[in-house]
């Protein structure tokens, strides 16, 4: 199929004088999925509940499968959207079994009940038809929401917050399991997440998004290694900063010349993630272990230096440096780093 | 439970006394089989149409965007304020023959008085009830996210409420049909003075008549054998009903009041506003208006004009009699409800830590008792001692506005956040400090409401009290009742108008505290960021 198959062009939605959503574009291709994520209150559920219908939006248009279904003086109903939602809360329906739940948008002119045992199939319900929601786990029931919003067929599935109500451990193998068979269905889908690490592991792109407005659009990769702001910086993954100046790809920084992507001159600073940098005990080193976090693998450092700021460095948990040692630190790196000029 | 079990039991006691041949001979008249036919025909046609109008009254306000929706939902409980007799009186004073609506354009309703006019004004005071239950089960049940998820697997707005939400309402609706015609086979005011006129007898006014007027033992019998018929045709609804509906009933979750469902067509809301206002107008408001207008006008049959206005009537009914009953009406009123929330609250206290589910059942069983049935069988029971006293009375209100008092009560108590107790015994308080410092507080609207009901039921309470009444032991509502039986019409409204505003005075100004007393709770007690943000959005959207 060619063309975005979900298309929002400056969407502008406003709740009494707070604006939740703020000239919003985004172009979602056929089969890809694209993970919203953002501190609470962004607006990514609004953005959400515009493209289903369920909000009004202020101005703007959304696009769905080729047809307007909001803009000027345009609102369809969100019947008649061609989507599917999976609710952060699942809403299944209490009062009808799983194949009832499933059908429950299958138009009637299909074979409803063998759509639905084909989507079962799908996600690997295949015998629970005749259960009802409260006779099942709760990975069995984001199945069934899942399995109900792919059911009729919609040209973008919305899915929001669908795990958070699902504790650590099985919220990593649901997850992965929902991304399994949205690819196996090929639908296009828009997750919205406030968990960063699942943003990055679940969307083809990853759309970072604070006070209404996306800040980045990108490859999980990307908006990693290279982000464009120092909000994206840290809210995806921890980072520090250290001031410097640039001349041209270099910078001058406590830490020695450090290289990075974008040229420039003048007063800077320089992400660094805790992985990029390492500490090693040396009694004339211009950095002090103020504390460690132990977290499995790895032992996270929390080091001020000399200058005043204050860095985290990880070390394999079989060389832990202890609090209050006197170390040097030391960029590991593969690649340059992103610089943010000072204002 | 000797307020109850005893009296019920001596009622069983007598008629089995009596034997058998008897109480065939009276249950085989076809005086008695008429009312057993009438009583139960106009509590299932009440039933049949209080329901749904009390559903689609629920459905149409659920929608934020109705306009004055605050003001509907309290408007459309009116006619629970209003005494059911008053409203039945009421009336027939607006669209019976020389009434209202034929002094102004001419037009009379034939069949106000007689079982037509019964099943109108039952229809309108049951409503509200059904509209209660309909509401409490919409919020508890049907969220809005499960509409949502509708809509959005393409079913429309009419398809929605077909396949969600009344099958989601089903159990709520059910309870409503239940208790809609217990209330209907049980209420004895309205068929007394709208069907007794014109020959339509129901069980309860039957019995009324019999303890009333006839002497002759045998009619004594005769009541006792039907309040025992009138309980078995309760028992035979409300048992079935009780063990099939309250397990489904009781796992209703509770409702996030995260946004506001669907908006709709402007117009469809107008449409709901209009036909909420046109219905009560039509149920109230012009009733109401044709008994202040008859209280007020010189003579019956003269146009409702400003030159034949008087407060004579209004001064007329104004005698010792009257104050005198008024001060036993709020008396015992007070005392009744006073007596009940402060049991009923040690109670549920109680049922909490041990008997669990037994006095619940109990308190229920009593709502469900017939007010008819329980001043017959206490009248046998402690009649020699009490008869015709005000003790008599109380006992009766006691016994019977129980479950009133008992379940806000136990409810408030379900949602107290037991967290929060423990948290205080944590801080260093006992059990007493912390009931009192953290439990109290959250519970007050609970036993203020709870109060509230007692004492306006208990005031405007006229079944039970017109059999137990005696010389000197009227209440205000038996004294309308007795009025209205001897003809007199203005009087009769001026004292019916007297008894509404009586309702209104206190009911308004505990009801603004109730309001005002109900906590906010952190709406997240769950520490989840989103549903925090959902939560905002809806408050900032409305």
């Amino acid at each position: 199929m060619s063309g975005p198959v979900l298309v929002l062009d400056q969407v502008t939605k406003r709740f009494r004088t707070v604006a939740a959503l703020e000239a919003v574009d985004l172009q979602v291709g056929h089969g890809e999925l694209v993970a919203i994520v953002g501190p609470s209150g962004c607006g990514k559920s609004t953005m959400l509940r515009s493209v289903a219908g369920l909000t009004t939006i202020d101005s703007g248009r959304i696009v769905v499968g080729g047809r307007d279904v909001a803009g000027p003086g345009v609102f369809i109903p969100p019947e008649e959207r061609h989507i599917g939602v999976v609710f952060q809360d699942l809403a299944l329906f209490p009062h009808l079994d799983v194949a009832g739940n499933v059908a429950f948008g299958v138009p009637r002119g299909e074979r409803r009940s063998s759509r639905a045992r084909e989507v079962l199939d799908l996600v690997g319900l295949t015998g629970l038809e005749s259960r009802y929601p409260h006779e099942l786990s709760g990975g069995e029931q984001q199945r069934v929401a899942l399995a109900r919003a792919l059911a009729p067929r919609p040209d973008v599935v919305l899915l929001d917050e669908p795990f958070s109500h699902l504790d650590r451990n099985l919220r990593m193998e649901v997850r992965d399991h929902t991304i399994e068979v949205l690819r196996a269905a090929a639908a296009t889908g828009v997750f919205v997440t406030h968990d960063q690490e699942e943003a990055m592991a679940v969307g083809d792109r990853v759309a970072v998004m604070r006070s209404g407005r996306f800040e980045q659009v990108a490859a999980p990769e990307t908006v990693f290694h290279a982000p464009v702001s120092r909000f994206v910086a840290t809210f995806l993954g921890e980072a520090d900063f250290v001031a410097g100046t640039r001349f041209g790809t270099r910078v001058d920084t406590v830490l020695g010349q450090l290289p990075v992507t974008s040229a420039g001159t003048g007063r800077c600073e320089v992400m660094l993630r805790p992985h990029e940098l390492t500490i090693d005990e040396d009694a004339d080193g211009d950095g002090i272990v103020e504390r460690t976090d132990f977290r499995g693998a790895v032992v996270m450092h929390h080091v001020t230096l000399s200058e005043g700021s204050r860095i985290r460095a990880q070390r394999p948990h079989t060389e832990p440096v202890k609090a209050g040692t006197r170390v040097r630190v030391r960029p590991v790196l593969t690649h340059p780093l992103v610089a943010f000029a000072v204002p | 439970m000797v307020l109850v079990v005893l009296p019920v039991a001596r009622l069983v006691e007598i008629v089995v006394r009596e034997g058998a041949g008897t109480s065939k001979l009276i249950l085989s008249s076809p005086e008695v089989r008429t009312a057993a036919v009438n009583s139960v025909g106009l509590s299932v046609a009440v039933m049949l149409l209080a329901v749904p109008l009390g559903t689609a009254m629920a459905v149409g306000l659920r929608h934020s965007d109705v306009p004055g929706r605050a003001f509907w939902r309290v408007a459309v409980l009116l006619p629970v304020v209003v005494p059911e007799f008053v409203l039945g009186y009421s009336w027939t004073q607006a669209y019976g023959r020389a009434g209202f609506t034929d002094a102004l354009v001419g037009v009379h309703w034939q069949g106000v008085l007689g079982p037509g006019g019964v099943l109108a004004v039952l229809v309108a005071s049951t409503a509200p009830v059904a509209y209660l239950l309909a509401a409490v089960g919409l919020a508890a049940r049907a969220e809005p996210d499960l509409e949502r998820a509708a809509r959005a697997s393409g079913a429309s707005g009419t398809t929605v409420l077909r396949t969600v939400t009344l099958p989601l309402l089903r159990p709520s609706l059910a309870a409503a049909s239940v208790l809609v015609f217990v209330l209907s086979l049980q209420s004895f005011a309205v068929p007394q003075v709208m069907g007794a006129p014109a020959g339509f007898t129901t069980l309860t006014t039957k019995i009324y008549a019999d303890l009333s007027f006839a002497s002759d033992p045998l009619s004594f019998v005769e009541a006792v054998a039907l309040a025992l018929v009138l309980v078995l045709l309760t028992a035979a609804v409300v048992a079935p009903a009780d063990a099939t509906l309250s397990p489904r009933l009781r796992v209703t979750r509770v409702a996030e009041p995260a946004g506001a469902p669907f908006s709709r067509r402007p117009s469809a809301s107008r449409w709901v506003a209009a036909g909420l206002g046109s219905y009560l107008v039509v149920a109230v408001g012009l009733p109401l208006l044709a008994l202040l207008s008859a209280a007020l006008t010189r003579a019956v049959g003269l146009p409702p004009r400003p030159s034949n206005w008087t407060l004579d009537n209004f001064c007329l009914v104004i005698d010792q009699r009257s104050i005198e009953a008024l001060g036993r009406s709020v008396g015992l009123a007070v005392l009744a409800a006073s007596v009940l929330v402060v049991i009923g609250g040690c109670v549920a206290l109680l049922e909490h830590r041990r008997f669990g589910r037994g006095v619940a059942t109990m308190s229920i069983l009593t709502l469900a008792l017939p007010g008819s049935t329980l001043a017959v069988a206490l009248l046998i029971t402690y009649g020699r001692w009490l008869a015709g006293s005000l003790v008599l009375i109380l006992v009766a209100y006691l016994a019977k506005l129980w479950a009133l008092a008992h379940r806000p009560i136990t409810g408030a108590l379900d949602r107290l956040v037991p967290e929060e107790l423990y948290a205080a015994r944590a801080s260093g308080a006992t059990r007493l400090t912390a009931a009192r410092t953290v439990a109290l507080r959250p519970m007050a609207p609970a036993l203020l409401g709870a109060w509230l009901v007692c004492f306006l039921t208990a005031l405007h309470e006229v079944t039970m009290s017109s059999l137990l009444y005696g010389p000197g032991s009227e209440t205000l509502a038996v004294i309308v009742l007795n009025s209205q039986e001897l003809g007199r019409i203005g009087p009769t409204a001026a004292l019916s108008v007297l008894l509404t505003l009586l309702m209104a005075v206190p009911a308004l100004p505990l009801w603004v505290l109730s309001r005002r007393l109900r906590l906010r709770r952190p709406a997240d007690t769950v520490p989840d960021p989103t549903r925090r943000e959902n939560a905002q959005h809806a408050r900032a959207r409305g």
